[in-house]
This record gives structure tokens, C-alpha cells and sequence, in this order.
């Protein structure tokens, strides 16, 4: 079934539409779930979330990319669970973008908003090659592995961390240089 | 934390980032789609060419296919490398069932004469003697045929055939093969037919122009990769075949060199191929890892760039002067000065390799021509360079007047066999003398780096350490250990890290790192005689990596083991974003050194 006729099922508010949604994409809604909590159970529980959250956000929202919006739910949730089952103890893709915090700022300057850093990181993404972008965004938005991520974009597990390293210093200076106070 | 905030913002990235999460990953395309780094108008210019090359029946790897061949890991019968390597590794192939091994000539195109000849040879190879019984016969019976060692040829019928194919396709057989070091390989080519440097390198070059070599290309990205570089010249019969797995997962595509040749490209899972058809002569390389190992077909379009082939295919008949294997011998050959060991070879019989080289006796080597003064009319850092490499050569002396520990007994090392390069390691704008020392015992290897003092025209020592250095372009330096001396650990080499301080003009030691590996506690244990096994420190290592390190400033010491997160810290404030540097490592040669004397 195509997306636009799936999402008018969720405006037509009929049930099918969590049917067709987990057929279409169930699997690849597990895969971007395990990848972050690596557990099965979780992986089942946060995944039947997903349909919720989907039921209840359409409408109003109306998804442009249906596979990209129910990804955004699956990670959110994903790592807020996260969160929770590590209480609070850091994770390696927060220890990793460590390295991508601009150095301590000099005034009392107030905290960007999540979303304000999100747009200064598009811009960031935007002068980054093709190749370079996905694998950035492969680790630190889906949390792909290091080896997954090797496997994926033809690179060696060495070339693959060296490249995330560059980047994450490439987007300091860049968020330095945009001003961005975390 | 201030990073979590910062992984907050990732929920933030607009579609058309995440779309490229799945659009980039490593796979086959039709080549109009394919990006990357090809600039448009070469895309455009590969995109008609491919059009045409359809039309004209450009050759691929279809077209060089001598036989397809799945070995039969359980048949001892099976001839070709990989059973050989096997036998030698005593790998116990039973029941791994069937590998596909497709085999291409070297030679030439589908059709060509030299193409037929060498699939009718590598047909007769494959049928005779199968049972090896020929082969053990002539290892004993002391007869050489004419063909021999420029063939693959051990009996009288073989060597029969092999003169009937080349008769038969009006082919000529090789007659003289040379060793040659890469300078004298450029020479007898007509040119250096490499734009990117790649070190010393040694092949074999035949009368009629045909050569191997092996190289290394160093990427100013800083990878690197290994690949055979092969030419055979049209009108010869050349046997060389090479195996390349499973034809089928090959992506080949047509390449513009920027001298205009059309050359193919091909990528595979575990080996890569550069082929190129000219008028006079065949061009292959062969490189040795595929996308398995993470090459990228965008590197083997920079590798292809940085091959001339306008000199490759202008084929010239070479100077057969005999083996020239040491760049020090051709040097000393182009300033007219014939090397020693050359005028020494009808003296010196037993011990001699096919080069003529005599053994040292002295802790020298035998005698080259010094063509070099120790004087030169060069002034400031590259004369101090030079005047400093011209006594370690010599003298055996340091700048300090110590005596550099040369392990010179019989003939087991060169000064050659140590190397040096010029290369602004710490930062500081100015060029550095890099100096890599282990020809000696274990105690006595070292590396140092030397910096200039212009106001006192001295050099200056900046580091003296073990000759296992990383320079990062930041000023920092890691020095791998000699030896081991601490708890066991796979992942982890101990090494020791220090750090430029301009100020003082040397290297300051920051700290060693050691790793301990879990499951090597029981091993250890073994080893060491001493009960390694309910001594990891469980309570550091929460995360449960299995892995736990040392970071030592003041001597060996376990007493403080931390997590892998703050070992990662521990290191991201020297490594923090810096890249690392490739040396251009010249060999301790008299040549190499007097080339200092033309910088500037």
C-alpha cells in the first residue's frame, strides 16, 4: 500500500491504518529500534509505541515522508528508554559527541533550545559530502554500530571511526563558529 | 551534560539527511547515478565514452577470462595458488565445499595472438604432470632447459610447447630478465610513470620491455594501498595469469586518464583492477584488497590518476645492463661510477645472492663508490641535516659524540636498512630530521628527531625514543613500546604518548597506556605464574567491555585501572580532532642522504 493511501486511513481514523503501517513497516521500524536498545522485549514494546504515537499525531501532522516520521517517533522513544534503563549513565554516542561540544564559553550566555541547535547542525550536514553525511547520521541519529556502519558504506571498521572522529571535530568548530552555547 | 543536549538537537535533522542514511550505502549502481567526488564534466565526458565504448567492443573482464574454475577444496588434484597456499598453511580444508576462482590473462584482449597463446599454454600447464611425478624428477636430475626461469618450464616438453605456441602465433620468447630497484625501472621505461611517490620499491623487467613491480600508493588523505603494477609488451609470450575470484561481483567501468587514455576499472569484494589495452603493450594492476577491506571505487579512480600510462605505453626497448637492484647502484651508474659490488662479483663465489652483493665484514657494506664529500658548500638546516646523517653513516657517531649501537656481525644489517625523512612533525613551521634507527639489538634501536637552531647552526635533539612512532599533526606523538611488560591485552599495544612544547624545543612525555584484557587473565595466569584469573577490576569496567586500562606517568604501576570512557578521554585530549602524518621515509642510503643537499 502506498504511504499517502496509509495516511489517509490514520485522517479517516480507521484501525487499518496501524495494520498496514506495521505491515509495510513493522521490520524495518524493529531494526531501527533494536539498533538503539539492542533488546528484544524492549524492541516489541517501544515498536507497538510507535503505532500509538502515530495514531494519536495523525492527524494533525500530516507526514511528507511517512517512513522518516515513524523513525523520528521510533528513535525518540528509543532513547528516552534509554535514558531511563541506563539511569541517566551516558551512553557512547553521547560520550562520542563529548568532543563535538564548543569549548566553555567565555559569558553567562544562555542555552540554546534543542531545536535552535538542530538548525545550525542542518546546515552543518549540508556542507558535509553525501558519503560523510550518511555515516554521521547513520551513527549518532540511528546509532548504527561502528561494524554496521563499516559493512553498510563499504568502509573498514578503522576508516569508519576515523571518519566519525574528523567529523565530530569538523562540527565543533562549526558550532564554535556559529556561537551555539550548550 | 552538554552533549546530551546536543544529541537532543540530532531529532532535529531535516529528511533529506536521513534519506542519504540509505541512498550512500556500499552497492552497485548503474554508473550515471554514481557520486562522489567526480567533478560533472568528467562524469559527462565517462558517460559518453561508455557509449562509445559499447559501440567500438571495448574489452572488460569477460573478455581476458582464460576459464572459470571452482576449487574443490577436498581435490588434491586441484592446481592454482590457493591449493598451494593451503597445503603450506596446513589448513584443513574438508568439507568448505567449492570457491570460485576465475582466471584472467595478462596478455592482451580476446582474440589477440598473445591472448590465444597464453590460453593455449596455461591449457597445457593445467593438464601436465599432474601428479607431480615430472617436477620431482627434475628437482634431482640437474638438467636445465632453455626456457627455464624465464618460464614455467622443468622438462624437455614443456619447454617443446612452449616454443611450438609462440611459433605457432608468430610470438617471440623472453630472453633476459633483470631485477631492478624503481629509479632504474623509470630509467629503462623512458620516465617516472607514478605522480604520487611510493617509496622504495623493487620488480623485474624483461629484454622487450615487459615488467612487474610492486608498489605502494600513499593518498595525501592518508590511506595507502598495496598493488602490483604488471606490463606486457605485444608480440612476446608472456604466461602470467592471475586468479580473481568470482567474475560475477566485479563493477567494471571506463576511466578517462588525464593523458586520454581509456583504461577499465574494476572493483570486487577482496581485489581491484586497473587494465589498460594500448597498441604496443598490455597494462594491469592489480590491487590487493576489494570492499571487503573498505577500498572505494572513487580511491581506485585517485590510484588510476596517479599512474602515467602516456609513458607506459610508449614502449622503448630497455638498457639491459644487468641487475640493479639497490637505488645507491643506480645512482652511482648515472654519475658514471661503477658500484663496487659490480667490479667484485667474478671474486667473491659462496654467500652470493643473484646481485652479486658481497658480505660485510667490517660493519660497512661492501664497498660502494663514495662519490659524496663529507664537505659541502650547503649552509643552515639541510647542511646541518646533511653533515649530521654523513657521521651516523660513517662515523657511527651522533651528534653527542655517542656511538650509535650498529649491529654490524656478519652481514645482518645495512646502514641502508635504517631510514630517515624531513617532515615538520611538531608543528613548529620548520622541517625536522626524523630518524628511524633498528639495525641494532633490541636495547640499542631508536628514533630521534632533531630540530635546527639557526642562531647556533647546530641541531638539536627533540626526542630520543623507541623507533615505533605516530606523529600527529598536532604536535603529539605516540611511541609504541618495545616490549609488553604488562597485563595481557589484545586490543592494546602499550604506548606511550608525548607532546611538542615549543617553548622547551622538545617532547614531553605525558604518559604510557597499558590495556587489560578479561578473558587473557586466565592465559596470563599461565604465563606469568601468578593468579592474574578474580584480579580484573570488575567495578571499573561498569559498562562491562571487558577491557580495562592503565594510564601510567610515573613508572610501572596496576594500582589505578580506569574504564575504557575515561581512557577514551584521557586520549581525546591529545587526539581531539588531529590527523595523522605521513612520513616520507627515505633509506639511510649515501644517495639518499647527499640529496639533501638540493633542498631549499
Amino acid at each position: 500500500m502506498k504511504d499517502s493511501e496509509i495516511v489517509a486511513l490514520y485522517l479517516e481514523r480507521q484501525e487499518t491504518a496501524i495494520l498496514e503501517t506495521e505491515t509495510k513497516y513493522g521490520k524495518y521500524l524493529s531494526t531501527v529500534v533494536w539498533r538503539i536498545l539492542r533488546d528484544e522485549s524492549d524492541t516489541e514494546e517501544i515498536v507497538n509505541d510507535v503505532y500509538m504515537r502515530a495514531w494519536k499525531a495523525i492527524p494533525p501532522t500530516i507526514p511528507e515522508n511517512l517512513k522518516l516520521f515513524l523513525a523520528r517517533i521510533a528513535r525518540n522513544l528509543s532513547f528516552d528508554r534509554m535514558s531511563y534503563r541506563t539511569a541517566g549513565k551516558r551512553n557512547a554516542i553521547q560520550v562520542e559527541l563529548d568532543e563535538s561540544v564548543p569549548a566553555a564559553e567565555s559569558g553567562p550566555e544562555e542555552a540554546w533550545e534543542a531545536r535552535e541547535i538542530g538548525e545550525v547542525l542542518n546546515r552543518f550536514l549540508g556542507e558535509l559530502d553525501r558519503k560523510t553525511c550518511a555515516v554521521f547520521v547513520a551513527r549518532y541519529y540511528y546509532a548504527f554500530s561502528i561494524t554496521e556502519l563499516a559493512k553498510r558504506y563499504g568502509l573498514s571498521e578503522r576508516q569508519a571511526k576515523y571518519l566519525l572522529q574528523k567529523t565530530r571535530g569538523k562540527l565543533k568548530e562549526y558550532l564554535e563558529k556559529a556561537g551555539v552555547t550548550l | 551534560m552538554k552533549s546530551d543536549r546536543l544529541a537532543e538537537a540530532f531529532q532535529y535533522i531535516d529528511n533529506q539527511f536521513l534519506e542519504l542514511v540509505d541512498t550512500e550505502r556500499s552497492r552497485k549502481k548503474p554508473f550515471w547515478t554514481y557520486g562522489g567526488l567526480v567533478a560533472a564534466g568528467l562524469l559527462l565526458a565517462v558517460i559518453l565514452f561508455s557509449v562509445g565504448a559499447m559501440a567500438n567492443n571495448w574489452f572488460g573482464l569477460r573478455e581476458l577470462l582464460l576459464n572459470q574454475r571452482g576449487i574443490d577444496w577436498g581435490d588434491p588434484n586441484t592446481r592454482g595458488l590457493v591449493w598451494e597456499d593451503l597445503e603450506e598453511s596446513g589448513e584443513n580444508t574438508a568439507g568448505k565445499g567449492t570457491w570460485q576462482n576465475d582466471v584472467i590473462g595478462l596478455a592482451g584482449a580476446k582474440g589477440s595472438k598473445e591472448a590465444m597463446a597464453l590460453e593455449e599454454w596455461q591449457a597445457f600447464l593445467e593438464s601436465y604432470d599432474r601428479d607431480g611425478s615430472v617436477l620431482r624428477e627434475a628437482d634431482s636430475d640437474g638438467i636445465s632447459y632453455e626456457n627455464e626461469g624465464l618460464y614455467f618450464v622443468y622438462s624437455q616438453e614443456m619447454d617443446d610447447k612452449l616454443k611450438e605456441i609462440a611459433a605457432k602465433y608468430g610470438l617471440k620468447l623472453h630472453t633476459q630478465m633483470d631485477i631492478v630497484c624503481l629509479p632504474e625501472l623509470a630509467y629503462r621505461v623512458g620516465g617516472t610513470f607514478w605522480t604520487n611517490e611510493p617509496g622504495p620499491a623493487c620488480g623485474y623487467i624483461y629484454e622487450d620491455g615487459s615488467f612487474q613491480v610492486d608498489l605502494s600508493y600513499h593518498a595525501e588523505e592518508g590511506w595507502m594501498t598495496d598493488y602490483q603494477l604488471r606490463r606486457v609488451v605485444k608480440g612476446t609470450l608472456d604466461e602470467v595469469a592471475l586468479g580473481i575470484g568470482d567474475i560475477e561481483e566485479y563493477e567494471e567501468w571506463i576511466y578517462q586518464t588525464r593523458g586520454g587514455e581509456q583504461i577499465i576499472l574494476a572493483m570486487g569484494s577482496v581485489k581491484a583492477l586497473i587494465l589498460g589495452d594500448f597498441e604496443d603493450c598490455f597494462v594491469t594492476a592489480n590491487i590487493l584488497e576489494g570492499t571487503d577491506e573498505g577500498f572505494t571505487k572513487e580511491k581506485l579512480e585517485q590510484l588510476a590518476a596517479g599512474i602515467d600510462f602516456s609513458i607506459l605505453k610508449a614502449v622503448k626497448i630497455p638498457d639491459m645492463r644487468g641487475d640493479v637492484a639497490f637505488e645507491e647502484d643506480f645512482y652511482l651508474l648515472q654519475n658514471g661510477i661503477t658500484p663496487s659490488r659490480y667490479a667484485q662479483e667474478d671474486e667473491a663465489t659462496a654467500g652470493q645472492d643473484g646481485n652479486g652483493q658481497g658480505s660485510a665484514s667490517d660493519g660497512t657494506d661492501a664497498a660502494v663508490g663514495t662519490a659524496y664529500p663529507r664537505e659541502t658548500s650547503k649552509k643552515g638546516r639541510y647542511g646541518a641535516y646533511y653533515a649530521l646523517l654523513y657521521e651516523l653513516y660513517h662515523e657511527k657517531t651522533w651528534p653527542d659524540g655517542t656511538k650509535c649501537e650498529f649491529n654490524f656481525e656478519g652481514d645482518m644489517w645495512r646502514m641502508e636498512d635504517n631510514d630517515f625523512a624531513l617532515s615538520d612533525v611538531d608543528g613548529d613551521g620548520e622541517e625536522e630530521l626524523i630518524i628511524m634507527f633498528p639495525t641494532s639489538t633490541m636495547g640499542g634501536m631508536e628514533g630521534r628527531v632533531y630540530g635546527y637552531d639557526a642562531e647556533t647552526e647546530s641541531c638539536y635533539l627533540e626526542l630520543q625514543e623507541w623507533p615505533g612512532f605516530r606523529f600527529w599533526d598536532n604536535g603529539v606523538v605516540e611511541v609504541m613500546l618495545s616490549h609488553n611488560h604488562g597485563p595481557a591485552c589484545e586490543s592494546l599495544w602499550p604506548f606511550s604518548i608525548y607532546k611538542y612544547d615549543a617553548s622547551e624545543k622538545r617532547y614531553i612525555y605525558q604518559g604510557t597506556a597499558y590495556g587489560f584484557d578479561k578473558e587473557l587473565s586466565e592465559e596470563l595466569s599461565k604465563e606469568l605464574g601468578e593468579d592474574y584469573t578474580g584480579k580484573y577490576p570488575e567495578e571499573v569496567d561498569e559498562q562491562g567491555y571487558g577491557t580495562v586500562y592503565y594510564i601510567m606517568t610515573d613508572g610501572y604501576s596496576e594500582d589505578h585501572p580506569i574504564s575504557r570512557e575515561a581512557y577514551e578521554e584521557w586520549l581525546q585530549q591529545y587526539y581531539n580532532g588531529a590527523v595523522t602524518l605521513t612520513l616520507p621515509y627515505w633509506k639511510m642510503t649515501e644517495q639518499n642522504i647527499w640529496a639533501i643537499n638540493v633542498y631549499e
